[in-house]
């Protein structure tokens, strides 16, 4: 996804990404979508100035097309 | 004898003795059986789960791969589940009968708390969670919050303390920063009564302070003379327990609160016995700058296993800014946590817990608050002192009560001096106690009374049952008292097991279990 990075290439079940702004605003939108996105990383630790990082999870519970709707929901609030 | 009774000895004259002249074959004892460790079990070559091979790429893992076998037990799921059924059977639970461990609380968890903890409102969050998303949590805490600063009396609480310790760790962690917050660094001792729990000089050592002993009067309270002699410019803080461990409310609590600031220390009461008082007593009326509340006691959450336990702790106007996060505020738009001590919550000293503390039991003890109300924990304090003291009266009769002279409070204390010439000891009769189907009391506490004895009975138990409790330990006594001691040596007889080697157990625990040489389990098939 265009402007989105991953910051983890390797992972068990959950990624950091780094946003195009500041990543607790885009949870926040996603809960419109019925969308809980992650954890800001700004909210684990204010001090490191990684606002823009969120940390997302993955369980086996999660489906294909839970994945999809959050990969859309989260495009459309980066404007992509 | 009565119908139901027909074919079936139940009653006392029916007994037969003890020692049937020989053991079980098998280690069991009625229809309990002997239950090995899970490991072992013969579980090392089957399975009770049949997962699908897992797809991922493994070389991800690097040198991580794993080589040899775990080495997990395998059970099918009747195996699994009568195993840790049969280790529950083994263990006393309030849900079985009375359990009078004294300093304990051990009352009646209600089946509602469980219900209301349930919701998946409140069972399936995330710490984390947005929020927006978990108003109705904050809510709650925040309701909590204020019936606990209702009932004592006090403006702050922190909730996240998880346990009566960790309270005292919390409550001593910001005395110590109001003191360095007003430069003071001399403050380098903390006093404490002989009858405290353990606990508060072991918190005290583990802040960095010396402990110094207060005296104790002959009617078990604190002596004033002496603490007013041991107050100085280097105390940092006296920790007192009120009602104290010996049952007894200290009477001359104001004027200690008095002596303490006078001398600029703070004041640490140890609430662990705060169901005596609830609803009637507001500590922050006495003086306590501080104290923790057992929500696993007061407030009927479960004790569990050693946990989960809470502790929130209530801190007067001088300690309040000094508070850990995370707490509740209220906002334009809901309910937020201030969850980083900056700005203007800069004083607090950081964090007990790395979230809000014990969101069950938050739920569960505010379920019992709303359940009783405020008049309904007026009379839990009145009918647990009650029940205290119903058991004193009866048992005074065959047992000597450490402190004889008026009433007492939530729990009643016996030394061993009646036990004097029987051969038996105050840990004789407690295992005794278990062949009669009840748990011992708290044995050797309070360590200012000769082989102490402390039994509270919380206000939960029926007349009905404290008759029962009260006739099995008048027996016990009169058979000690008949020259019976070998009842009492060799209790208990009908427990699955015998007497144990507390001492060794204690000073050598076995905390891992390794296999016996020679017959270390075949491991699972290596991938």
């Amino acid at each position: 996804m265009k402007g989105v990075e991953v910051l983890t290439p390797r992972f068990f079940n959950e990624i950091a990404v780094r946003l195009p702004g500041d990543a607790a605003r885009v949870v926040e939108g996603l809960l419109d979508d019925g969308i809980v996105a992650g954890v800001p990383f700004g909210r684990l630790d204010p001090s490191a100035g990684l606002d823009d990082v969120l940390l997302c999870a993955a369980t086996e519970t999660t489906l294909d097309a839970d994945i999809t709707a959050f990969a859309q929901a989260l495009a459309r609030r980066i404007g992509q | 004898m009565t119908m139901q009774n027909v074919g079936r000895p139940t009653r006392p004259e029916d007994a037969q003795p003890l020692d049937a002249g020989f053991a079980a074959l098998t280690g069991g004892r009625g229809l309990l059986q002997d239950e090995a460790l899970i490991f072992e079990r013969d579980g090392w070559t089957k399975t009770g789960v049949d997962l699908p091979e897992a797809e991922f790429d493994a070389s991800d893992l690097g040198d991580l791969v794993r080589t040899a076998p775990i080495g997990l037990p395998g059970l099918s799921e009747p195996e699994a589940m009568r195993h840790y059924v049969r280790l529950s059977q083994k263990n006393h639970a309030i849900d079985l009968a009375l359990y009078p461990l004294g300093s304990c609380t051990m009352k009646h968890n209600p089946r509602l708390n469980e219900k209301m903890a349930r919701l998946p409102g409140f069972a399936d969050l995330h710490p984390l969670a947005p929020a927006a998303t978990v108003q109705g949590a904050l809510a709650l805490m925040d309701r909590l919050a204020h019936w606990l600063k209702t009932l004592t009396g006090m403006p702050a609480v922190a909730l996240s303390p998880k346990a009566g310790a960790h309270g005292e760790l919390c409550g001593l962690l910001a005395i110590r920063a109001a003191h360095e917050s007003r430069g003071d660094a001399a403050r380098r001792r903390v006093l404490v009564p002989t009858s405290a729990h353990g606990t508060n000089p072991a918190t005290a050592a583990f802040v960095g302070y010396s402990v110094t002993e207060i005296a104790q009067t002959d009617d078990g309270r604190v002596d004033l003379a002496d603490l007013a002699a041991k107050l100085g410019p280097d105390v940092a803080a006296i920790m007192v327990t009120n009602p104290n461990t010996c049952g007894l409310f200290e009477r001359d609590i104001i004027e200690i609160a008095r002596l303490t600031h006078e001398a600029g220390a703070y004041f640490y009461c140890d609430g662990a016995n705060f169901n005596a008082i609830v609803g009637r007593v507001r500590p922050g009326d006495l003086g306590v700058d501080a104290m923790h509340i057992n929500l696993h006691k007061t407030f009927s959450t479960p004790h569990g296993g050693g946990g989960p336990g809470a502790g929130p702790v209530v801190l007067s106007e001088a300690l309040a800014p000094f508070a850990p996060a995370p707490w509740v505020v209220h906002g334009s738009d809901g309910l937020h946590l201030v969850e980083e001590t900056v700005a203007e919550a800069a004083q607090g000293f950081g964090r007990m817990s790395a979230f809000h503390g014990q969101m069950g039991m938050f739920v569960r003890a505010y379920a019992y608050m709303r359940s009783h109300g405020s008049d309904g924990l007026k009379q839990v304090a009145e009918d647990a002192v009650l029940n205290a003291n119903y058991v004193k009266a009866r048992l005074s009769g065959v047992m000597t009560a450490a402190f004889p002279d008026g009433p007492c409070m939530h729990e009643a204390l016996f030394d061993d001096e009646w036990l004097e010439g029987t051969g038996v000891t105050t840990l004789d009769f407690a295992k005794a106690m278990i062949d009669e189907g009840f748990h011992p009391m708290t044995m050797y506490f309070p360590l200012v009374v000769h082989g102490a004895m402390l039994i509270e009975p919380t206000e939960t138990e029926s007349k009905q049952e404290l008759d029962r409790f009260c006739d099995a330990l008048e027996a016990l006594a009169r058979a000690a008292k008949a020259g019976e001691a070998e009842r009492f040596k060799g209790a208990p007889y009908l427990a699955p097991m015998r007497r144990l080697d507390e001492t060794l157990a204690a000073r050598k625990p076995r905390l891992t279990w390794k296999p016996a040489e020679g017959v270390a389990p075949a491991p699972l098939a290596a991938e």
